[in-house]
């Protein structure tokens, strides 16, 4: 039931009329962009996610709906084709542009300015509408929604989930999550078998959405290492859009790979070395727990989740606790989404991003791992258990052939693409050497369907391919 | 278990040992579960295994049979996607791109409460708990008596124990139990009537809570989307997921279009000179050693759909419980959908 509820500072998915998606912060006094209006979100706040409203006719009011009975059934249909479908066609329908509907934009501008509201405009244009009675059923129904979206535009407040935030971006800049869709990314998350305290490995540039979905089943138990190649992390910034806990932020780190390996190949004794031996490094970690399990009371009482207090104090236990070993700022993505969620001065920010690159570039220039936090340490020695690559332009085989030393044996890999040849070379390659075991090579397709009374088909046009998806487990190195 | 475990500092990497469900790997095709059991032998196609020659070994080992027949296996840690794999099927059951679209829409995180119906075999039901633990819960239900007591079995020996609760019960027919009202975050439904019991599903989701229904044919879709409305849902999608799986392997093709025609010659001629005795076998076999280097063919890695898919398994129904406002007339959002259940059967009459 944990974070249902809208409160201050929220970022979410604000939907209008189920097809244009946009993201909103929701902010007492701040305005936002609703079709051609701007208006205030204010009244939502309190509110349960998923609620839907309208524009008064003043263009500002929100005006929530409520619950409706509607019953569309199979029997109105029956009586429709007796009736109504049957005989009528459109063979006397001809397309006369505008002449056909006898409002014309100055009538609607002075309906608006006399204080009519959506609704009434819609009936006045029904009306007036030289073809609308001599059209079937159906295609009255089409053509009043078409109407009504344009002057009734009902909007939802969504909250942002992996599934809504992938597909507004899919919608809106598909580029920016190299096109990963609501579909792939669910097989992904699956296939690698993501699920609570696993320790995983992403290596990403579809912009944080990856690292956001996992961080989102793990509802900040085990550990998540946002990897990279380069000396620059690669942005991710759609983490900041799902309004995670502290606890979750916590469990991001991110790291170079390099540092990774690196980290991996030193003796467990010379890694907990840099401050502590084995006994005392449990102790260090003891703090920890409870901060991270207060930090997620925070969020499953939800109700009182919106006390900022609280949740800073928690946050600022969990990132010190996460990074006792060193203080340096391994852990970008908590950096990154503080940044969106609290409204920091400009300065403030700048200061933040320098300390977070030049932390990135000791790591990745030094490439000694022992600045890690202890828990990614560890992982990289024993291996994580999971792991997602879905950084298109980097060789398949080749970053695999990098990750896999990192993985436990029988750990499970998914590689997303969205070309397919890559990924063929790569499963040959690892049939041939047999460092994976059950290794496939899978397509995502996805076909949404209209179901209406007597309208039920398969939507006309849909995305032709969600990307490749290659999958294993990782075999043990001979003992 | 089936899920992972917490893995505090300083705790040594996980092992075999006796008694844990394995995944044994004979080959791509060939996949079974296993219990451990150190004081037994296992039989496989690739020979026979002791145990307790497993036990604290790694998970993804390499193990190999006893005696002389040199055969080996792989042993893999169980998974929910492995486990759907070679599970025992009690009725029809769900697969990977299904499951995965299920838990992703249902929008499942750790700490969620999921109600499911029916529990089959409990492919998904392993899903849906990796996806709520911990801290979540699974309501699963079926009207097989039978089936519910192996599945709780089941459940219990791969630790789901706390995480998963089998009921058996006739949710088509009696409705999820009132005390599940107002509790769930998710439901999914795969009954041959989900229509039936749209009311108690949209009485058990908070509001905007996830709704879902897998069935095989799209009169029921047809059916159960013609009722959402009533039922106080909203949003409805409708969709088919599929994953289409992809075969490689290594190939020659022509590139060189003169080249090979002149291998080509070359080939018949020593064949003939072969054939009249003329020329030695020496020499055929050195023709084909330089035939093979400049026949004018070019390895490349072929990759194509496989022969035979899945066309179908079957359409997936989702909907969100309607959000009325809170602080506002008539009735708490609580009641809502009862009032509009009572409102609809009230009409019907």
């Amino acid at each position: 039931m944990e974070s249902c509820i809208i409160r201050e500072g929220d970022n979410a998915v604000l939907d209008i009329n189920g097809s244009h998606k946009t993201f909103v912060t929701v902010r007492r006094g701040s305005t936002v962009k609703m079709g051609k209006a701007m208006c205030c979100l204010d009244s939502l706040i309190g509110q349960y996610y998923g609620i839907q409203f309208e524009l008064a006719a003043d263009g500002q009011t929100l005006v929530f709906k409520r619950a409706k009975l509607e019953r569309d059934d199979v029997a109105t249909v029956d009586k429709w084709d007796a009736n109504g479908t049957m005989n009528k066609n459109n063979s006397e329908l001809l397309d006369r542009g505008d002449a056909n509907q006898n409002l014309k934009a100055k009538d609607i501008e002075a309906m608006r300015e006399a204080g009519m509201g959506g609704e009434a405009i819609v009936e006045a244009l029904l009306a007036n509408s030289e073809t609308y009675e001599s059209k079937t059923h159906f295609a009255q129904a089409k053509y009043r929604k078409r109407k009504a979206d344009k002057y009734m535009a009902q909007a939802t407040l969504i909250r942002p989930t992996a599934r809504s935030v992938a597909e507004a971006y899919f919608v809106k800049s598909p580029q920016k999550i190299q096109c990963m869709r609501a579909d792939s990314l669910a097989l992904l998350l699956s296939l690698a078998n993501i699920g609570a305290h696993a320790r995983v490995l992403v290596v990403e540039t579809c912009g944080g959405l990856v690292t956001g979905a996992v961080a989102e089943r793990m509802g900040g138990t085990g550990l998540i290492v946002s990897g990279y190649t380069g000396l620059k992390a690669p942005s991710l910034d759609v983490v900041r859009q799902f309004n995670f806990p502290a606890s979750s932020k916590a469990s991001m780190v991110t790291a170079t790979i390099t540092a990774l390996l690196h980290c991996r190949s030193q003796p467990a004794t010379e890694g907990a070395c840099s401050g502590a031996d084995q006994p005392a490094a449990a102790v260090e970690t003891l703090p920890a727990q409870p901060a991270q399990d207060t930090a997620m009371a925070d969020a499953g009482t939800g109700e009182q989740a919106g006390d900022a207090r609280t949740e800073r104090l928690a946050e600022s236990q969990c990132t010190d606790a996460a990074t006792t070993v060193a203080d340096t700022s391994t852990i970008g993505v908590v950096e990154e989404a503080e940044k969106g969620q609290n409204s920091t001065t400009g300065a403030e920010e700048v200061a933040r991003i320098g300390a977070q690159s030049s932390a990135q570039q000791s790591a990745s220039t030094s490439g000694s791992g022992r600045e890690l936090p202890e828990a990614v340490q560890q992982a990289c020695r024993q291996g994580f258990d999971c792991c997602i690559l879905a950084s298109p332009l980097v060789q398949p085989l080749a970053l695999l052939r990098k990750v896999l030393p990192l993985l436990a044996p029988s750990a499970a890999f998914a590689v997303f693409s969205n070309y397919l040849q890559p990924l063929a070379e790569c499963m040959l390659a690892l049939q041939v050497s047999k460092e994976a075991l059950a290794v496939q090579l899978q397509e995502s397709w996805w076909r949404e369907h209209q179901v209406l009374p007597g309208r039920t088909h398969p939507e006309m046009v849909i995305s032709a391919t969600g990307g490749y998806i290659l999958t294993g487990y990782k075999v043990a190195p001979p003992s | 278990m089936v899920l992972h475990k917490e893995q505090p500092l300083g705790a040594p990497p996980r092992t075999i040992a006796d008694g844990d469900l394995v995944i044994l790997y004979e080959q791509f095709d060939s996949m079974k579960a296993v219990y451990v059991d150190a004081k037994e032998n296992i039989q496989s196609r690739f020979g026979c295994f002791p145990m307790k020659d497993w036990v604290g070994k790694p998970f993804g080992s390499r193990m190999c049979a006893k005696g002389k027949s040199q055969g080996w296996v792989h042993i893999l840690a169980p998974t929910p996607e492995l486990w759907t794999q070679v599970l025992r099927h009690r009725t029809q059951i769900l697969y990977a791109a299904d499951i995965a679209m299920i838990c992703a829409f249902l929008e499942l995180r750790p700490g969620c409460t999921v109600l499911e119906s029916g529990t089959g075999s409990g492919s998904l039901t392993h899903s849906l708990a990796r996806a709520v633990a911990p801290g979540g819960h699974v309501h699963t239900f079926d009207f097989h008596e039978k089936r519910t007591e192996e599945a709780s079995a089941e459940f219990a020996r791969h630790g789901l124990a706390p995480i998963v609760t089998v009921q058996h019960r006739n949710i088509e027919a009696l409705g999820f139990p009132k005390e599940l009202h107002g509790r769930a975050d998710a439901v999914f439904l795969d009954l041959p009537g989900p229509w039936n019991v749209l009311e108690s599903a949209a009485a058990c989701l908070r509001p905007d809570g996830v709704f879902c229904s897998f069935s095989p044919c799209i009169e029921q879709v047809q059916r159960t989307c013609t009722a959402l409305a009533a039922a106080g849902f909203t949003a409805p999608r409708t969709m088919e997921c599929l994953l289409r799986a992809y075969e490689v392997n290594s190939q020659r093709m022509v590139c060189d279009l003169d080249k090979a025609d002149a291998a080509a010659a070359a080939a018949a001629e020593s064949k003939k000179r072969k054939r009249d005795g003329s020329s030695g076998a020496a020499e055929g076999r050195q023709n084909g050693g330089v035939m093979h280097a400049g026949d004018g063919k070019e390895p490349f890695v072929a990759v194509y759909p496989t022969a035979e898919t899945r066309g179908h398994t079957g359409y997936l129904t989702f909907a969100r419980r309607l959000v009325n406002p809170i602080g506002e007339a008539v009735t708490g959002s609580e009641d809502a959908p009862s009032v509009s259940a009572e409102a609809h059967i009230a009409a019907q009459q």
